[in-house]
């Protein structure tokens, strides 16, 4: 009887500790600063001031593990990146929680492709998961206070904490399992019968594919202008055989090149062509096994993209290939930059160059096997083996030693930051080499943010890419759905009505003000200012308000299709934007006020960082970064697009090269782009928004309800997709963050044969050794922050 | 015993006990530690003979100044711990010899000191009259020191910025 | 002997009173900086535990407590446990010499509101503060991080640096106050308190001091943007709430100090010693906290570049000219 009113007792007590410590835990829920893609950003906003996740306790973040509470894995969990998350996870402290963030991270999402897990779940128990694509921020916050209800209802904390068997505190879910515990098919159980829609028709196995009745008129032809035909007609004369102009193209000049002259040609074309092309825009292959046609072509083909800054002009060299696993030779002496592009290839399609100072792979983990973007490769992740925490025990990056070597230096100390670190902006991993605090040696590690995104792009109907447009860069949104819309209608000749047009600009300028008012809070950031990030958060929501009452998205519209945008401006959105036209010169003045002239920031950012515009021009460096450095180029005045010869604004340039430099561009662009933002919206034209021409693109619906044959195409675009003519396009713009450009390849079918993204970070990054080496660690961060880039857009 | 005779025992058993491990220790951050402590008990032991100015300053500038650069060095410069091995005898041996002699010399001077046989009478020496003491009637040696103090500044400075050059001109 | 068990037992709740006050003020200082901060940028803070989010750092406090306590692979097991309480025990102990208010009277017995009144007490305060960095030094290196070491390492070299600064801004008020002992100090500014001679004293301080408790713009040793979270990486549950509190409690004994050094202490109209005190360094720590939400963060060689080519300097110079004023 005593014994157990003793008992009694001493369950009263532990339930009132209970209480005590579910109350303070729930009320104190640190989370980790961690983000792995888009959803971080919407994680972000939540702490800022129109959500405030303050106000719960949870406002402050910790880098350390150690001290963290939660983890809220925000973003697509990759494979390279799964062993790193599940690090973090064991090195927090008991007790903790997990919050999955977003349709990614809770069951793979849109992103059913090699290089992802299909659910953070497979590897760590989850206590709540927040859906959407990214989920808003009050959606951040419903997740919250769903954990705290969670952690108050559900554990019993105190018998662990006075080391008395039973109870439970943390996360006490059981780990998922591909195939066991959850169902494989990306669209959810219960659909095992159905084939996936498509699925049929990817390359290479298309047996029944209907496209093939389909007719279209051919592709674009376009007439090479003046310069372009003497080009062709001095590299004929030089180099005979060897090159071989091809008769039409839909947007530039195309040659085809022997391998054995391929360097010859290109040298030629940097330093003695006239004009010259000094820029490798981008480099990439084919894989041509899957062709229609499979005779008419090799087994790869490999293309460069050149630029030309005198003549504002492109050329486009295509080199076949033949055999199983070809073998060119590098161009590394040409061009610093085609480093990573090489490597990017012989990743992807297993093609190798000689000569190469390091031929390893870039994007896919040291241990992958194969070559993902080979039309043999499965592309789905549900048709490879599930992803579990073995796998994720196992595949371990390398140590950092690896990349850096040590070259008899003493004192040296080889500092990892990242994949994850707080001022990465990403999943990017710098092994760093110091000699006290100086850096003597950088090397970087990317590919922890690979998407697969060119692979999807071959599966998904060319209406069915524009969502994944968005998330390649996701702080730019609908800026970055432009180039692959503009490729797409170059290459099928799709006019596209004036108003349209408009629209697309000024979309694309409110992103890019968002974009670099993300950059400036981060920036401050870096260089460890808190609270301008807060101000700028708080005009970036005012213009996703925009973005929301337009296009219905906040981060990720995917509002811009094929031939016009998806509807027409709503009612209001004029007063909108006039609103945030009239307040926001004044903010951002208030902002310069706080950092602009602030001793510490120009201290910390005047000469640090330099490259010469040489060096820039070299290495493919572009957007602000290149603007920085005195050169007056940017791709809307020089290549005008989408209209926007038709709008006054300048090109804010700086010398320098160095971190001010870049600070000053970003914050003039911001002046222009509002410029262009209130031309756009005081001259808006009247008109359709959607081309008539309704073989490719999807019909206006009062069109559908009336004729017949708008009906029948809205059906087969709908339902198949339009058939795109066989050809190829490169388009780039000038996005936020410099120069991105689709390389679309159609083989005449409902998708594209290739799908290829020149992201401007990938060249944009690979310089960062020659702006950091010599510089401290602090100023890495804050060279880091003013570079501005994404990873999505690195790693695709 | 009283209790002034007890803390000074205490004190100085704690003293020799971390100095003798501080120069024991194979852990270069160990040994620091200890001889901060050391450091601390002659700073108490200052305190406990009335000098409480002395005994600031010894922790102060001792404890807390020179022995953090130590640490700064020692964490700066070499990451791993020494290797565990015996000096050679060629070290011992003149270590050996210089602790006797030492010993002795010490034992000398505390015996044929004229003072050694009575305690000293308690004293107080505040701040005021201990500067006054010092730069009225030692002004002289003060100076010189500092001047010595000066040319040592000037003499590390040139050091440095001669290695700084080296430096950049190498690669 | 009564005499002596009273003393002891006045001493005893002295003790007490201060301790606890201090833990307190601690902990609510960090409740002040998350409101203000928050206002600073314009959102509410905390406010879900308990009304305006007082209960926060109640809540925070029993977390840690209860939170799993770590200790890395290869840590150097001793070191890593102490060296979170070097930290709190140095800053707590400074405050055993600072007076609160003048004295008081209990049973006809005069009560000085200070718990030692040491002819020495600025150079107590000095001395606590450089054993201070042990705490930082050590707790880094022993971790077996390079984050963490890193972090030890710029602390250690902040520390010591402007240490000098510090103690060299000092040397004027000494002079004028003549005397070591904070009472003095305190009591020398009954005519005026000592920023109006020494504004350049005062303003060297106040940065030595930002930089001695690691605050932006000087908090480098924990730079997140940099060193995830510097020296304490590796620290969890209540050994880095230890590191945290005694970060606060030193931004207490700065703006105690700052008071009586430069704003006449205890000393003020209409209200009672002890409430101007509290008054005057919760304006001190509300500045740093200002300060902390305006500025972006120095560079290391900055950093050591403003202690010894701007502020000993000035501060030298500070001295020379106060010897000269006082000599004619």
């Amino acid at each position: 009887m005593g014994t157990n009113q003793q008992e009694g007792m001493n369950e009263r007590f532990l339930d009132s500790v209970d209480v005590l410590v579910n109350w303070a835990r729930k009320y104190s829920l640190w989370p980790m600063f961690f983000g792995l893609s888009c959803c971080f950003v919407e994680e972000a906003t939540a702490l800022t001031s129109r959500y405030d996740l303050a106000r719960f306790g949870a406002e402050v973040l910790r880098a350390s593990p150690r001290q963290a509470d939660l983890l809220i894995v925000s973003g697509t969990v990759f494979k390279k990146i799964a062993p790193v998350v599940l690090r973090l996870y064991e090195q927090m402290a008991e007790p903790k929680w997990v919050i999955s963030m977003g349709s990614c991270s809770n069951c793979g999402g849109m992103y059913d492709v090699y290089s992802v897990v299909q659910g953070v779940d497979q590897i760590l128990p989850v206590d709540v998961y927040i859906p959407g694509c990214p989920p808003r921020p009050e959606a951040v916050m419903q997740g919250l206070v769903m954990l705290q209800e969670k952690i108050a209802a559900e554990e019993r904390p105190a018998r662990s904490i006075f080391h008395l068997p039973g109870g439970t505190q943390g996360t006490q879910r059981p780990l998922r399992v591909d195939g066991l515990t959850k169902s494989r098919d990306p669209r959810g159980p219960g659909m095992g019968g159905i084939p996936i829609r498509g699925s049929s028709v990817v390359p290479p196995k298309f047996p029944d594919s209907r496209t093939d009745l389909m007719w279209t008129s051919p592709a674009r032809r376009v007439e090479l202008n003046d310069g372009d035909r003497a080009l062709a007609d001095v590299l004929k004369d030089r180099f005979g055989d060897a090159v071989e102009p091809a008769p039409q193209s839909s947007d530039m000049l195309t040659v085809q090149v022997r391998e054995e002259r391929l360097k010859d040609v290109l040298r030629f074309l940097k330093t003695e062509a006239a004009p010259r092309y000094q820029r490798l825009d981008d480099l990439t292959a084919v894989d041509e096994s899957a062709r229609r046609e499979r005779d008419r072509y090799p087994d790869f083909s490999l293309v460069y993209h050149l630029l030309s800054f005198e003549a504002a002009s492109k050329l486009r060299i295509k080199v076949p290939l033949h055999g199983e696993a070809p073998t060119t030779r590098s161009v590394t002496d040409l061009w610093p930059s085609a480093n990573w592009y090489e490597r990017e290839v012989f990743d992807l399609f297993g093609i190798r160059f000689e000569g190469h100072p390091n031929l390893r792979r870039i994007l896919l983990p040291h241990d992958w096997e194969g070559h993902p973007l080979r039309k043999s490769y499965a592309g789905r992740a549900t048709e490879m083996t599930p992803y579990t925490l073995e796998d994720a025990r196992k595949c371990q990056p390398f140590d950092g030693g690896v990349y850096v070597k040590q070259d008899g230096g003493e004192h040296r100390l080889i500092l990892n930051m990242g994949p994850h670190h707080v001022s990465t902006h990403g999943l990017l991993r710098y092994v760093v080499a110091l000699e006290g605090e100086e850096i003597t040696g950088l090397e970087m590690d990317l590919g922890y943010h690979h998407r697969g995104v060119e692979k999807i792009g071959e599966r998904q109907s060319w209406h069915q890419f524009i969502p994944y447009c968005a998330r390649v860069d996701y702080l730019a949104g609908a800026a970055n759905d432009l180039p692959y819309v503009l490729a797409v209608e170059a290459l099928a000749d799709i006019r596209v009505p004036e108003r349209a047009q408009v629209i697309r600009v000024m979309l694309s300028e409110l992103f890019r003000l968002s974009n670099h008012l993300v950059w400036f809070a981060t920036y401050a950031h870096d260089v460890g200012a808190m609270t301008p990030n807060f101000y700028a958060f708080r005009e970036r929501e005012m213009i996703l308000d925009i973005v929301e009452l337009i296009t219905g998205g906040r981060l990720h519209p995917s509002w811009f299709r094929l031939g016009g945008v998806a509807a027409d401006l709503p009612d209001g959105w004029k007063e909108a934007v006039d609103q945030f036209v009239n307040i926001f010169p004044s903010r951002l003045q208030e902002y310069e006020r706080l950092i602009r002239e602030n001793p510490i920031f120009k201290a910390r950012t005047m000469g640090i960082g330099r490259i010469s515009l040489e060096n820039a021009m070299d290495w493919g460096v572009t957007g602000p970064n290149l603007r920085a450095c005195g050169l007056d180029w940017d791709l809307r005045k020089k290549m005008p697009y989408s209209g926007y010869e038709n709008f006054q604004f300048e090109v804010p340039i700086a010398e320098g090269g160095d971190c001010y430099a870049r600070y000053l561009v970003r914050v003039e662009e911001m002046r222009q782009s509002l410029k262009i933002i209130e031309q756009a919206a005081a001259n808006m034209p009247s008109g359709r928004t959607m081309t008539d021409d309704y073989r490719y693109v999807l019909p206006k619906r009062t069109d559908m309800l009336q004729d017949i044959e708008s009906l029948i195409h809205h059906f087969v675009n709908v339902t198949r997709g339009p058939k795109i003519p066989r050809g190829e396009a490169y388009m780039s713009c000038e996005i936020p963050r410099g120069e991105q450009g689709y390389y679309v390849v159609s083989d005449g079918l409902g998708a594209a044969y290739r799908m290829r993204i020149r992201g401007p970070g990938f060249a944009n990054v690979q310089v960062m050794p020659q702006l950091a080496v010599g510089e401290s660690i602090a100023d890495l961060i804050a060279i880091i922050g003013s570079v501005d880039y994404i990873l999505p857009d690195i790693d695709r | 015993m009283t209790l002034y005779t007890c803390l000074f025992y205490v004190l100085a058993v704690a003293i020799v006990t971390t100095t003798g491990i501080a120069i024991t220790q194979r852990n270069l951050v160990h040994a620091v530690i200890y001889l901060v402590f050391s450091f601390f008990g002659s700073a108490l032991l200052f305190y406990l003979l009335g000098a409480p100015l002395l005994a600031a300053l010894e922790v102060i500038v001792y404890a807390g100044a020179i022995m953090v650069l130590f640490l700064f060095i020692i964490m700066m410069v070499k990451m791993e711990s020494i290797e565990e091995r015996m000096p050679p005898l060629g070290q011992w041996l003149p270590a050996v010899l210089c602790g006797i002699l030492y010993l002795a010399l010490g034992a000398v001077v505390v015996y044929t000191a004229p003072g050694s046989e009575f305690p000293l009478q308690t004293a107080m020496a505040t701040p005021v009259e201990l500067g006054k003491y010092l730069f009225q009637r030692h002004w002289l040696s003060i100076e010189i020191v500092s001047l010595l103090l000066l040319v040592a500044i000037i003499g590390a400075l040139h050091l440095g910025k001669r290695k700084e050059t080296g430096g950049t001109e190498e690669p | 002997m009564l005499t002596w068990s009273l003393g002891f037992l006045i001493l005893m709740v002295k003790l007490g009173a201060v301790l606890l006050f201090l833990l307190l003020a601690a902990a609510y200082l960090v409740w002040l900086e998350r409101k203000f901060l928050a206002r600073l940028q314009v959102r509410y803070g905390p406010n879900r535990a308990g009304k305006y989010g007082l209960l926060q750092p109640i809540a925070d406090m029993i977390k840690m407590l209860t939170k799993e306590d770590t200790i890395p692979e290869g840590a150097d097991r001793v070191i890593f446990l102490l060296a979170p309480a070097v930290v709190t025990v140095t800053a707590l102990l400074m405050f055993a010499v600072i007076p609160f208010g003048g004295d008081l009277s209990f049973l006809g017995k005069r009560i000085p509101m200070v718990i030692a009144d040491l002819n020495i007490g600025l150079l107590f305060v000095f001395a606590l503060s450089s054993l201070g960095v042990y705490g930082i030094a050590l707790g880094g290196w022993a971790s077996n991080s390079k984050y963490s070491l890193l972090g030890g390492i710029r602390g250690a070299a902040q520390m010591i640096s402007y240490e000098l600064s510090l103690g060299l801004s000092l040397v004027p008020v000494v002079m004028l106050a003549g005397s070591f002992s904070l009472v003095d100090i305190v009591r020398a500014q009954e005519a005026y308190p000592f920023i109006l001679v020494q504004p350049l004293a005062f303003v060297i301080f106040v940065i030595s001091a930002m930089a001695e408790s690691k605050r932006i713009p000087f908090d480098l040793p924990e730079a997140e943007n940099e060193l995830g979270a510097g020296y304490h990486t590796e620290y969890s549950g209540i050994r880095f709430g230890l590191f945290f509190l005694g970060e606060y409690v030193n931004m207490q004994v700065l703006g105690a100090l700052v008071a009586v050094l430069f704003l006449g202490g205890w000393s003020g109209p209409f209200l009672s010693g002890p409430a101007w005190f509290c008054i005057k360094i919760l304006v001190v720590a509300l500045v740093m906290i200002w300060i902390r939400g305006t500025l972006p963060r120095l560079r290391y060689d900055q950093l050591m570049a403003l202690g010894w080519k701007v502020l000993i300097p000035l501060a030298l110079v500070n001295i020379v000219v106060t010897g000269a004023v006082i000599l004619i």
